[in-house]
This record gives C-alpha cells, structure tokens and sequence, in this order.
C-alpha cells in the first residue's frame, strides 16, 4: 500500500516537471503539490543552530549535526541528528525513519546513559525537539491532507506571492496536526513558501512561520532550502530560530548509516 | 482678620455658594473616573524580602492569578466517564477563557499533564487523558497513569481519587478585567456541569480577591445606610430640618470632592478605601454640628442671622481649623505606612477632611446666611433639655461635687481588664479570614483543603550563579531533601513540588520502572539528557512553572492546609537552620508565596503599627501643645488619644479580633478624629472661663455645649460606621464595630476623664484665661473688638 502510494506520488511529480508551464494560473493544490516537493533533497548534510527564546526573552542553544537520506518514495527521510552543543547533551543521538503514512521510527542514544532508547511515535501536533515546529511541520504531510484554495496573489517583501488557503480534509486530520487552517505565501519564483500563519483547532491565531532567505541548493533539480526559519507562537510568546549552515548535497550518504550501531557511535 | 473673612462671605454669599455648587459639579464628573480595584500587592510591603521573592516568582513562573476548580464525586471516585467528560469540558471551558495562560492551565485532561511512563525500550512522554476513557480497561490505565505520577497526587487528583482539580492561571487585558471577571467567567463554565453527582468548589488567591471585590463594591449601598444614619442622628440633636440638612450637605460634599479629587487624581479605590468616604462624611457632618450648635447658641443671644453666623465662625473657626489641621496632619502622616493602601488611604482622608474644613469656611456660612433664619419654635426645640443634657449634668455635677470615684471608677476598671485583652491581641493577616465562616468562599475553601494537598502556599526560590546551575545534582539533591523534610516533619504540608518529582520520575522510567530507580540521577550529563529526552515528547512549557529557561532559578512549592501564620512562621526558622546547610553556598534560597507574604505583612505591622500611632500622637501633641502655647496641653489632648487606642487594642484582644491591615489604621483613625474632641473641650472651657470667672460654672457650660456636641459628633461618626456591621464582610464588620467602640471610648474620655483632670490639675492653658483677660484675648482673637 505505502509503496503504491509512493508510486503514484513520484509519478504525480514526475509528471507535473514534464508538463510544459503554460500561461495559465496553476490550480492551488498544484502549487502546494511544488512546494511540497521542493525541498525533498536525495542527500543532504548540514549543520544547525536553533535558538529558543521564551516569552521573557531568556534562551536555549542547541547546535546539531545532521545528515539526511531521501527515500525512494521521494517523500520519507531518514535523519540522524547529533547534538554538539551545550556541552552537558554533547553527543546525545536521534535515529528518525520517516513513514509519511504511520508512525515514525526513532531512537535516541543518551552517551550519560550509554544507552539507545526507543523512543514511542508522537502526534503530529507534539513539539518537535522542545521548539515551535511541530513534527507535522518537520514532515508535511501529502497534498491533500490539506483542501487548498487560492486566496489572493499579492508581492511580500517585494516578491510575488500566492496566497493560499489551506482547511484539514477531515475532522481526525484537523485533531490530529492540531490547526484549523494554514495560510501560506507561496514565492511564485520557485515554489518555496515565504510566510504560514497557522490557526489553532479553536480558530485562533496560533503561530507564524516565516522563510525569509531561501537558496536553491541542487539546481539540476530545482531543489531549494530555506537558511533560516522563525517561528513564533502567539498564545505562548515562546519563538523558534532555525538557522543552517554548511550545506552540502553533494556528498553521497550510505543507507547502512542510519542505524542504532552507528547512532551509539557518539559523533 | 477671621471675622472680617466671614462678613465677606456672608455678604458675597450667593456667588460663595455658586462657587462652592459648581466645583461639586465639577468633582462630581470626576467621580466617574474612580474604579474599585483589588490589587493585593498594593496591601504589601514591597521591600520586604518575602514580598519581593514573591513578586520575583511571578514574574518569571506565573501563578499570578489562580484559580482553582475542585470537582468532587458524590459516589465513587472521579474515574468515571460520566465525571471526566465534565473534567474535559470544563478544561475546555476555561481554555476558551480571553486572558487564560492556555500553557498554565493544569487537570487531567489538560496538554500539560503528561504521563512519564517506562518501558522496557526506555520512556515514554504522552498526556494523561487525550480522549476520555469508556471502556473499564482504559479506566484502570488511566488510574494507573495518574497514580504512577505522584506529582500529581494532591495537586490534581486526591489521594483517595473522590477529588480532581483544574487549576488555571490568567492575565488580565482588555477582555478580562478584575477578580470578579475571572470568577463569573468560571462560573459561566462550571455552572453548566454541576449535577447531582458531583460537588464544584472554586478557590485559588482570584476567587478569594473577587470575593473581596464584590464586598468592596457593595460599600456603596452602606454609605447610603450610613448617610440615612448620620441624618437620623442629626434630626436628634437639632429636631428641625434645617438642622439637619446644613451638616448633610456638607457631609455629601466633602465626600464628593474628596472623591472626585480621587478621580481626577487618578488614584483607584480598593477594598480598604472603599469605606473612606463613610469616614469622611462622618467628619464632615461633625465639624458642620460643632459651629452649627454655636450658631444656635449666638441667634438665640442676638435674634439677627447674618450676625449670628459670624459671631459663631469667628468664635469656633480658629477651633475647626486648628482640629481640622490636626487630623489633616495625622492622616497625612500615614502615608509612611509601607503598604500603598494605608498610604493612599491616609491622603484620601486628608484631602475629605481638608475640603470639609474648606466648606466650613465658605459654603456653610454662605448657606446659613441664605436660608431663612430659625423659626421660634425651631429653637426652643433645638434647646429641648434631652438625656444628653442630663448626662452632661450629671457628669458635671459628679466632678463639682468631686465624687471621683464616679469619674475614674470606669478607667481604674479599664486599667484592671485592658492589660489581659492587650496580652491576647493576635497579630495575623490572613486574607480568608476576612470571610465569615459559614460563607461559600470559605466552605469552598475548606473542601479544596480536606481533599486535597492545601490551598495556601509557600514556596523557595532557587537561584543558582549562572545558567544550568539547577542542573547540578547537589542543588536537586537538596530540593528533594527540602521536600522530604517538609512532608515528614510537618502535617499540615499536604504537597510539595518541584523539578526534583520529574527528574526521579524520569530515571525510575528509563529504568523500566524499577522502584529502586526512584531516585535522582547523579551526574549532570545524565539530568541534562533526560531534560533533552523529555522534551522530544513534552512541550516546551511543560516546566515553566518549576524551573526556568536558562535553569538558572527554581521554585519548591508547598501547599498547606493551614492559613495559620504562626504555623507558617514555625516552618520559615526551620527552613532558615535548613536549607544553608543543604544548598551549596552559591546558590542563594529565598522564601515567598501567600503565606509568607502574610508573615511580611505581620512582621511590617507590629513595627509600622506602634511606628505610625507614635507618630500621630506626636504630631498632636507638638501641634496642639503649640496652639495652645504650653507643653502640658499636648498632654491634656493626647491622653484621652492613649486610653482610646489601648481600649481599642484591648477590647480587639479580649473579643479575639486579629490585628491586621484592616484593623491597624482603626486605631490611627480614632486618634486623627478624637483629637478634635479635647481640642473642642479645651478651648470652650479657656473661653467660658474668661467669660464667668469661676471654674465650676464654666465647667458646667462647656458641658453642655461644647460637650454635648461632641456627643452628637461621635455618635454620627460611630453609628455610621455602625452600619458596616451588617454587610457580612469581616474586615468592614470589624472596622464598623472598632471605630463605634473608640469613638464611645474617645468621646466619653473627651466628655468626662479630660474635664476632671482640667478641674483637678488647673494648668495654666487653660485656667489661665479665669485670670488675666490678656491671655483670653489673646487666645480667643477678636472677641473684644466684636463687642466694641
């Protein structure tokens, strides 16, 4: 079934690079389907400094190391992240296998411990490492999870957007990614999204993202990421900083890399 | 020059009384602006090291302004689906309150209560209760789950699972202001789910100040009782309208622009100011019955109004402004009381006080003037011999005759009974206390108690020297040891929380729930990583409110059952020998929270107290020993103020009334009105003894003048405040039945105790003026010139 899924997904993308852009408006779920894909990188090694900031201003530092490998279904990652920094969760290891359609695979090896820990799948709308991303923001779920609807096309910060409108297909999805609607501003440049504010279950104001800088990192195929990403939570004042470095997506990673022996392995 | 003044207004006494009507106007618009808010913060001392750790803790973990819903089942435990669907909506409910700090909103069906389980792989962070159970198998893991968590045991579920609460914490904005907000927007929430199986208590420091709020706001409907009072008192004393309605209106309108001057000013009303303008009007209504009963006195001796009006002010003004500064004075000298409300309250009255004196010398003469003069039988009626004359007659007549016994016999009786009563007088300030038992703050109260872990806190503030420093295994080590010590050494404790819980919990869970594993990691890598673990799960917020974000600072929470702040204050010495020598020595601990607050209070009122009653005393005895140009005057008018104020501490020790922040400024009052009184005495009895020469007649006039007047001023001032006594609310109940008795206390010492020791010392103040007509002209002004 997952693969069949995975199938018709790489298809459905395949298809949308082949077809000729044509003069007309994409439909929505077209350019949330780009946006969606314009960032699935087959290998990607990076470092990252997220800084969280609380409503009073007082923050945590954590610098990882991460590598990441692309799945063949174009839409599962398998991650491996290790802490450098502060220095008391230096080496501390997470194993992430992605499984767009079910729960997610995840160990974490704690060096104090010298111990890997299976840790048990979280919701989609849990915190993702103590931050405002939600897992389910880490991973997006498929298109159409997600009813889309063009609201507007308006410039951001002097770059053409479409601004697009996006309600949970069903009430367990709404429960279970915990928003209401998203509204995204969608560069129409290169498909990568520039701002989403998000609404709570109850309908209110939830969170911001937003992606200031983006830089296509593997143009052969018209891949882009975003160098930094801010999230702020309204109703908790708590803020996310994501900020990469050192972005590589060149350099070949082993499948046998992701596995609990090398995630014991401290660095 | 006073009596010049007064021909002024008196000829100038319609645009007087323009003026004077369009300033209230004015004021009265003002008077909208005031709002009746309950800030406890503005009853603390906020130097105070317990207030400050206090407000420290606030500010960085919450908690501000809790509420607490205590939901408890009428048979069974709260496991059942048909109670913790309630729990669920409730959580709900309150959620949806604007204002509530959504991340600080705790039950069992709230995101933050969260099951640290083990299992054999490692450690699993989920919230307790996502969707209600239905099935008796989820049940028991839900059951399960709460009670292996034993952070939550007594703080949300109790012990024998008939309880559960939701505690939530709110901030106030522009869709949510006030205690009373907070509270009706519960209600609205936890009214829908009240039945017949379960029982709803609401607690928590908001509800208790909304109840607090609500009392306060009901003060205006008493100051209405109070005025119907004072006029009642008033139609006694002069029997004709007339009478009644000049000290009335002097009375609203010291109250107007005392208020309206609030209002301008910007200065909110709280719960102890809400009964200041009851004080003020009091006053006003006094002075205006002290030159009132004179200008009786002066047109029944010239038949001419206008004369009459300034023969009685130029003879009684320099009194009322001599009184009238004094009590200025003395209020304003609260303002070096350490708590904002006395401070405010001691310029309120002041400012009340000095627009009465203001009135007394423009609008009460220009009105007096105005109006037809008294009709004939008006006067005789005024002049009706009534049980007050027989009582100053006989008071009279027991000092003439010098039956002492008769004057001191009451003192020497009080000097016997005072000392037990003073040696009873409790100091607490305990904010519920404020609240009559029976009533449903209190009963709510004490079901939160008896179900769960206590609903009066204290808690320790840690601070370590830099970030991470609450990492550091031994400064967990002595919070878990804090903790032990609390719960095993006293009762009263019902829980206690902190950072320490989840960690233990934690490495039990990494253990597969070895109950050996109890315990707290001991290296800070390992604390490090659990804090890194938990948050791959948790939310960020879920510590908030123990530790905070740099882990730099941290909080011990305790609840108690017991408001006691003699029990509290037992625990704080402990503490003090204990945590130096479990912390290490660079992390410093601080004490705070809601009872501690309450010790700061105590501690601040014991000092600032006898502090501030000397300094009263003080201030009228240098002023009127001034005024009256001997040092043994101040002595003559400060000594009725003593026995005032220890019958008033007595008598609070001997019918058990707390000393506390409502009751210490009782005493202040009754010194800043009673001074009045002796000054009144002892410049009739000066002025009758320059007049008749002889000591026994002039004892006997000032009696029944200047005596009888002060009478009728205690008694408007003490059954008006009488009223207080049936509003249900403690502190106004007590401040109604303290101020009665000191006015009694005060009036009757001015009235009897101060003449027999003016007859039996003869100090030259005052018996001076029997002599040399140079001394009585002097003091008296322009009495002479009046009669040339």
């Amino acid at each position: 079934m997952r693969r069949m899924r995975a199938l018709l997904a790489g298809m459905l993308v395949a298809g949308l690079w082949a077809s000729p852009a044509t003069a007309a408006e994409p439909s929505p779920r077209d350019i949330m389907e780009k946006n969606f894909y314009v960032t699935k990188i087959k290998h990607l090694v990076n470092d990252s400094t997220m800084t969280l900031i609380n409503d009073k201003g007082q923050q945590r530092v954590r610098k990882t190391h991460s590598v990441n490998l692309l799945q063949p279904n174009g839409i599962d990652s398998k991650i491996m992240i290790r802490f450098l920094f502060p220095g008391d969760v230096e080496g501390t290891g997470y194993l992430q296998v992605q499984h767009y359609d079910g729960d997610d695979d995840m160990w974490i090896y704690l060096p104090a411990l010298k111990k890997v820990r299976r840790l048990v799948a979280n919701n989609k709308k849990d915190s993702f490492v103590g931050s405002d991303f939600s897992y389910g923001d880490v991973l997006q779920p498929v298109v159409d999870t997600y009813k889309h609807a063009i609201l507007k096309s308006e410039p951001l910060d002097g770059e053409a957007c479409w601004v697009i409108e996006s309600v949970p297909a069903s009430e367990q999805i709404k429960k279970d990614y915990g928003y209401a609607k998203k509204t995204s501003w969608i560069r129409k440049s290169n498909f990568m999204e520039k701002k989403v504010e998000y609404l709570d279950t109850g309908g209110r104001p939830l969170k911001t993202m937003v992606a200031p800088e983006v830089v296509e990192v593997d143009p052969a195929n018209h891949k882009w990421w975003a160098m930094r990403r801010e999230v702020k939570n309204h109703q908790t004042g708590h803020s996310t900083l994501l900020v990469f470095e050192g972005l590589d997506t060149k350099q070949p990673v082993r499948e046998d890399f992701f596995t609990t022996r090398y995630l014991e392995r401290e660095k | 020059m006073l009596r010049r003044y007064i021909t002024f207004v008196v000829r100038h006494r319609l645009a007087a009384i323009l003026a004077a009507a369009l300033l209230s106007a004015f004021l009265s618009t003002q008077i909208g602006n005031l709002r009746v808010i309950v800030n406890p913060d503005h009853n603390l001392p906020q130097e105070h090291p317990y207030v400050i750790a206090t407000n420290l803790i606030e500010q960085i973990f919450g908690s501000r302004n809790l509420i607490v819903i205590g939901v408890e089942s009428v048979s069974g435990d709260v496991f059942q689906p048909a109670v913790l669907e309630k729990i669920q909506r409730i959580t709900d409910g309150v959620l949806d309150i604007p204002g509530v700090i959504r991340s600080n909103v705790i039950s069992l069906a709230a995101r933050k209560a969260k099951n640290i389980a083990g299992t054999e792989e490692g450690m699993v962070v989920r919230q307790l209760m996502e969707t209600v159970p239905h099935t008796p198998g989820e049940i028991a893991q839900l059951k399960k789950a709460v009670y292996a968590n034993p952070i939550y045991v007594d703080s949300i579920i109790s012990r024998n699972g008939r309880m559960t609460t939701i505690i939530a914490d709110f901030k106030f904005g522009p869709e949510l202001q006030g205690y009373r907000a907070i509270k009706e927007r519960v209600e609205a929430v936890v009214d829908r789910e009240r039945d017949d199986h379960v029982r709803i208590y609401l607690g928590g420091i908001a509800v208790n100040l909304a109840w607090l709020e609500i009392y306060s706001q009901r003060m205006q409907f008493f100051f209405f009782g109070a005025l119907a009072i004072i006029m009642a008192v008033l139609y006694l004393s002069f029997r004709s309208f007339q009478g009644m309605i000049i000290p009335v209106l002097t009375a609203v309108m010291s109250v107007i622009w005392g208020l309206g001057l609030m209002g301008f000013l910007h200065v909110p009303m709280d719960t102890f100011n809400a009964t200041t303008p009851v004080l003020i009007m009091a006053v006003a209504a006094g002075h205006s019955v002290q030159i009132l009963k004179r200008y009786y006195e002066e047109y029944g001796r010239l038949h001419e109004s206008a004369a009459a009006v300034i023969e009685s002010l130029s003879r009684i003004g320099p009194v009322m402004l001599t009184a009238g500064s004094m009590a200025v004075a003395s209020f304003l000298a609260l303002t070096a009381f350490p708590t904002l409300t006395i401070r405010v309250f001691g310029v309120f009255t002041a400012a009340g006080i000095l627009s009465a004196m203001v009135l007394e010398m423009t609008f009460i003469p220009a009105f007096r003037s105005f109006i037809p003069a008294p009709k004939r039988y008006e006067m005789e009626r005024e002049r009706l011999r009534d049980w007050l004359d027989r009582f100053t007659e006989a008071v009279s007549g027991a000092i003439l005759a010098r039956k002492w016994g008769r004057v001191f016999g009451p003192l020497a009786a009080a000097a016997l009974i005072l000392p037990v009563g003073l040696n009873l007088l409790v100091v607490d300030s305990s904010l519920k206390g404020e609240f009559d038992p029976n009533s449903l703050v209190r009963q709510d109260d004490r079901a939160l108690n008896d179900g769960m872990g206590g609903t009066n806190t204290v808690f320790l503030l840690i601070e370590g020297p830099g970030p991470d420093a609450i990492k550091n295994p031994a400064a967990l080590q002595a919070l878990d040891a804090t903790q032990r010590h609390l719960a095993e050494r006293y009762s009263l404790v019902g829980k206690t929380q902190s950072l320490a819980d989840f960690l233990k919990r934690m490495n039990k869970a990494m253990h597969a729930d070895d109950p050996k594993e109890d315990r707290l990691p001991d290296s800070r890598e390992l604390i490090a990583q659990y804090l890194l673990l938990y948050s791959m799960s948790g939310d960020p917020g879920d510590f908030d409110t123990y530790v905070d974000y740099e882990y730099q600072a941290a909080v011990l929470w305790a609840y108690l059952k017991t408001d006691s702040t003699a029990y509290i204050e037992q625990i704080i010495t402990d503490l003090r020998d204990f945590l130096p020598r479990h912390f290490p020595s660079d992390y410093r601990v601080s004490i705070g929270g809601g009872m501690a607050q309450g010790v700061a209070l105590n501690e601040v009122m014991v000092q600032g107290k006898l502090l501030n009653i000397g300094s009263i005393a003080a201030s009228i005895y240098t002023i009127s020993s001034l005024v009256l140009r001997s040092p043994l005057a101040g002595l003559f008018v400060v000594i009725p103020l003593i026995l005032t104020v220890l019958t008033n501490f007595g008598v609070m020790g001997l019918v058990g009334i707390r000393l506390d922040i409502g009751t210490a400024a009782t005493s202040a009052m009754a010194v800043g009105i009673g001074a009045d009184y002796a000054i009144y005495l002892i410049y009739r009895m000066r002025e009758e003894l320059g007049r008749h020469r002889d000591a026994d007649k002039a004892l006997a006039v000032t009696l029944t003048t200047a005596g009888k007047a002060v009478i009728f001023v205690a008694m408007s001032v003490g059954l008006g405040y009488s009223i207080l006594m049936l509003t249900g609310f403690r502190l106004h109940v007590r401040l109604g039945f303290l101020v009665a008795t000191a006015m009694t206390v005060s009036c009757l010492s001015a009235v009897a105790l101060l003449p027999a020791l003016l007859y039996l010392g003869r100090p030259r103040f005052v018996f001076g003026a029997m002599h040399g007509p140079a001394a009585a002209t002097q003091a008296l002004g322009p009495r002479q010139e009046a009669r040339g």
